[in-house]
């Protein structure tokens, strides 16, 4: 009988597949038997890599790394699995141990989410690894399968709401209250999540497949946002009681959620639900902190994000609203535009390419963003590391770039490049640790968060959210000098060939050269 | 043509000033740059203004070199996104309240939107201009931009121009052109030859982009280059392809060969001729940079000369 029969039979016999559909588990069986090398191939089939794997680790070796893009679920069949978490600032936490028929690395295979923390084995351990298609089959056609899967990610909730943009600087104590009160649910494609105009009354966080969140109906409906793998929505329920949905939420593809509804959000203590408004103040743009802390009830839907972006996109002001163009006739080829651009980044990369269209004759329209309507970056985006700000500009939220480079893809202009990550900035020194000559007596500045391991043997730092930096590399493309009193490249370009302006005014004869 | 270079406020005030010193030079009567007691306030009028206006000139480079070392004082004003992002929030809802006619005029608004800005502390970050709304016949729309708090290098630059100009004319005035002693060469030599390459390169700024655009039309420098990368890349595997070919094929590829070979040194000789058209952009400022840092050093020396003596 061949090794992979007897590992295959020991699999299928913990808890996780019991009464699961036959017709699957043979599916099981014959991806076994492919990596066995033992399945019999068709003539003229072309031959593929198996979807299960049998995986032997010797005690303390890691088997899945924090921040490593995982996919695949493990089930342990011999040995002892412990999972810790690593978290800036703070100490490690160990989440838990998992024995013989127990399963990890679900969250991260469903939402193609970074591994959440660092999986190492215990003792001399045997694996069984399921890849994602696998599992996502098996999620997908059997119910029983479903309910326990979902009833281990519950337990693993913890892991990806810290890091989600909304919870990740909540304590453990608010993480485990938000984990008691939320919901899991699946959505079909086209199936309305929430409608505009109704009541606000619950956050979803997006596991996997994707949402589009649309204002307007028919013909003239448009696509404000998408939100995709741990991405959350409906911030708005946490910001002000009574709040209505400003637009409507429709899944695009087969899309499984975690709802967590208002009343849960009230459970925690008020430092943390202070902390909480302001993050989700921050994504949805809201300015009235006190009265969404103190429960003033008022219908944000006139003055949302999506509402204002609706308005914006309206008026045409976001696509290529104020296009960056390069007036050749007046470019000296000075290159401090790209000098100023340098400047401003603290990691030194430009984001101007003076490379772009020519609209007339001497004008080049420059690649940089254009911050679309439907903004195919974001779509691409797997890790809510794309959003708009309110006003209507695309931004990433570097604290969940893994720098994966769909982005790069999706975008229609090419503006977005991946660089290099930078070197991990070390935290500040406190106070006393500046003093001039006696500094050193009060510690050395302190280092920052490392990972429990790794596979390299190399520390790895933490950066926010949980997440290992660095992964690939960084995404990066023109934010507009945001945060800066001037756009850089503008403000110093010393003959005012670079300009922006209306995109009509490119192409009206004696246009407005500024 | 880029005439914007010289479109600056700074213009009027210049010819203001060159004015006023030519109606004083003629009403004294005295030859330009006379040492006569009588023309003692004039010589000193027109020596401190130049040193002031030398100054202002050097102001421009400081500017430039400032903002690329990252000195310049607007990055200690970097405002927090979320801030920024909640100001913009506050801003859009105020751009409501216009609309639906619950606040109007000029200066309410305006009070309302830098009471706006202080709260969310990015008054020094955002600037919001009031403009008569395009859609709509008598309501205002609001523009949100970055302060610029220093204003444009372009500005600047325009500046640098028509003070470079004044000061020409006020060093005039001043020495007279005046060779007797070795200071007063020095300094005239070096403040013409600064101004004067200062207004070569306004020249080849007004009219080099121009030329260089058409030159470009076809084929630009980092075109060019990007070709000067690949053409040997191709004829090296050309030339492999050959010796490993049959004779037939041998001689098709030894045409195309040199075909290759024939572009690769159009492309060289096009990338030169450009480069220099580049270069000749600013090749002025190997006599100007230097010259004005010697020039501005000499100044400080006949100032402190004068006065002790």
């Amino acid at each position: 009988m061949p090794q992979s029969t007897t590992r295959v039979d020991e699999l299928l016999a913990t808890p996780l597949f019991a009464d699961v559909d036959e017709r699957l588990l043979e599916g099981v069986r014959k991806e076994a038997a492919i990596t066995d090398g033992t399945f019999a191939w068709a003539p003229g089939v072309a031959r593929r890599e198996g979807f299960v794997r049998f995986v032997d680790v010797e005690a303390g070796a890691a088997i899945v790394v924090q921040g490593d893009l995982a996919t695949e679920l493990f089930v342990v069949l011999q040995g002892r699995v412990e999972a810790v978490q690593a978290r800036p600032r703070r100490s490690p936490h160990t989440h838990k141990k998992y024995g013989p028929g127990e399963w990890f690395g679900e969250v991260s295979a469903h939402s193609h989410h970074p591994a959440l923390a660092t999986f190492r084995a215990v003792q001399a351990t045997r694996l069984a690894a399921l890849e994602a298609r696998l599992l996502t089959q098996l999620y997908n056609e059997d119910d029983e399968f479903k309910q326990r899967i979902d009833a281990g990610y519950l337990d693993q909730l913890g892991l990806h709401l810290r890091a989600s943009s909304l919870c990740k600087d909540l304590d453990d104590e608010a993480v485990a209250t938000l984990q008691l009160g939320a919901e899991l649910l699946t959505v079909d494609e086209d199936d309305v999540v929430a409608r505009a105009g109704d009541r606000a009354d619950a956050v979803f966080l997006v596991r996997a497949g994707a949402i589009a969140c649309r204002a307007g109906d028919g013909p003239t409906a448009r696509v404000l946002a998408f939100y995709k793998g741990n991405a959350t929505f409906g911030e708005h329920a946490i910001t002000a009681e009574g709040a209505t949905w400003p637009a409507t939420f429709q899944a695009i593809t087969r899309t499984a959620l975690v709802k967590i509804e208002r009343a849960q959000w009230n459970k925690l203590s008020a430092p943390a639900h202070s902390g909480l408004v302001r993050a989700a103040n921050r994504l949805v743009g809201s300015d009235d902190v006190d009265a969404a802390l103190h429960g003033g009830a008022q219908d944000i839907g006139t003055r949302s994000l999506l509402d204002e972006l609706h308005v914006m996109v309206e008026r045409e002001s976001v696509k290529g609203g104020r296009a960056l163009v390069i007036d050749r006739g007046k470019c000296v080829r000075c290159n401090m535009c790209v000098e100023s651009c340098v400047a401003v980044h603290d990691d030194h990369v430009p984001r101007l390419s003076k490379v772009g269209t020519a609209v007339v004759t001497d004008e080049v329209l420059v690649t940089a963003c254009y911050h679309c309507e439907v903004p195919q970056c974001m779509l691409s985006c797997d890790y809510a590391a794309i959003r708009r700000d309110p006003q209507g500009r695309i931004r990433f939220e570097y604290d969940n770039c893994v720098g994966c480079a769909g982005c790069i893809d999706g975008c229609p202009y090419g503006v977005i490049r991946l660089v290099e990550p930078a070197p991990p900035a070390p935290p500040p020194p406190t106070f006393l640790q500046t003093l001039p000559l006696i500094g050193r007596l009060f510690g050395a500045a302190p280092a920052p968060a490392v990972a429990p391991a790794d596979p390299d043997g190399k520390p790895r730092t933490v950066g926010a959210g949980g997440k290992l930096n660095p992964v690939n590399g960084k995404t990066v493309k023109c934010d507009l000098c945001a945060g800066l009193p001037f756009e850089a490249c503008v403000y110093n370009c010393p003959t005012t060939a670079i300009t922006r302006r209306q995109p009509q005014s490119l192409f009206a004869r004696g246009s407005d050269r500024a | 043509m880029n005439l914007g270079l010289y479109r600056s406020r700074v213009a009027f005030v210049t010819l203001a000033v060159v004015a006023l010193f030519l109606g004083w030079q003629f009403a004294n009567g005295t030859p330009f740059g006379s040492r006569d007691h009588g023309n003692a306030a004039l010589l000193l009028t027109s020596g401190w203004l130049a040193v002031l206006a030398y100054v202002a000139l050097a102001l421009y480079a400081v500017r430039r070199a400032a903002h690329r070392l990252r000195l310049s004082p607007e990055f200690a004003w970097r405002a927090k996104l979320p801030a920024l992002e909640q100001a913009q929030s506050a801003l859009t809802e105020l751009q409501n309240r216009i609309v639906r006619q619950e606040i109007a005029g000029k200066v309410a608004i305006r009070r309302e939107a830098q009471r706006i800005l202080r709260r969310f502390g990015v008054q020094r970050v955002l600037a919001v201009a009031i403009e008569p709304h395009p859609a709509a016949v008598g309501l205002s729309r609001l523009v949100v931009g970055p302060r610029e708090p220093l204003g444009r290098l372009a500005v600047w630059l325009q500046a640098h121009i028509w003070l470079g100009i004044a000061a020409a004319l006020l060093v005039w005035f001043h020495g007279g052109l005046r060779t007797a002693s070795t200071m007063g060469l020095l300094l005239n030599v070096l403040s013409y030859a600064v101004i004067g390459t200062g207004l070569v390169g306004a020249a080849l700024w007004t009219f080099g982009p121009t030329w260089l655009t058409r030159a470009e039309r076809e084929l630009s420098v980092e075109k060019t280059w990007a070709l000067q990368q690949y053409y040997p890349r191709k004829v090296q595997a050309v030339a492999a392809a050959i010796r490993d070919a049959d004779e037939t094929t041998a001689q098709k590829l030894r045409r195309d060969l040199a075909t290759l070979t024939g572009q690769q040194e159009l492309v060289r000789q096009e990338a030169r001729r450009l480069s220099v058209l580049r270069e000749a952009l600013r090749i002025w400022r190997l006599v100007h940079v230097p010259g004005s840092i010697l020039l501005l050093a000499l100044v400080c020396i006949h100032v402190l000369a004068i006065w002790y003596y």
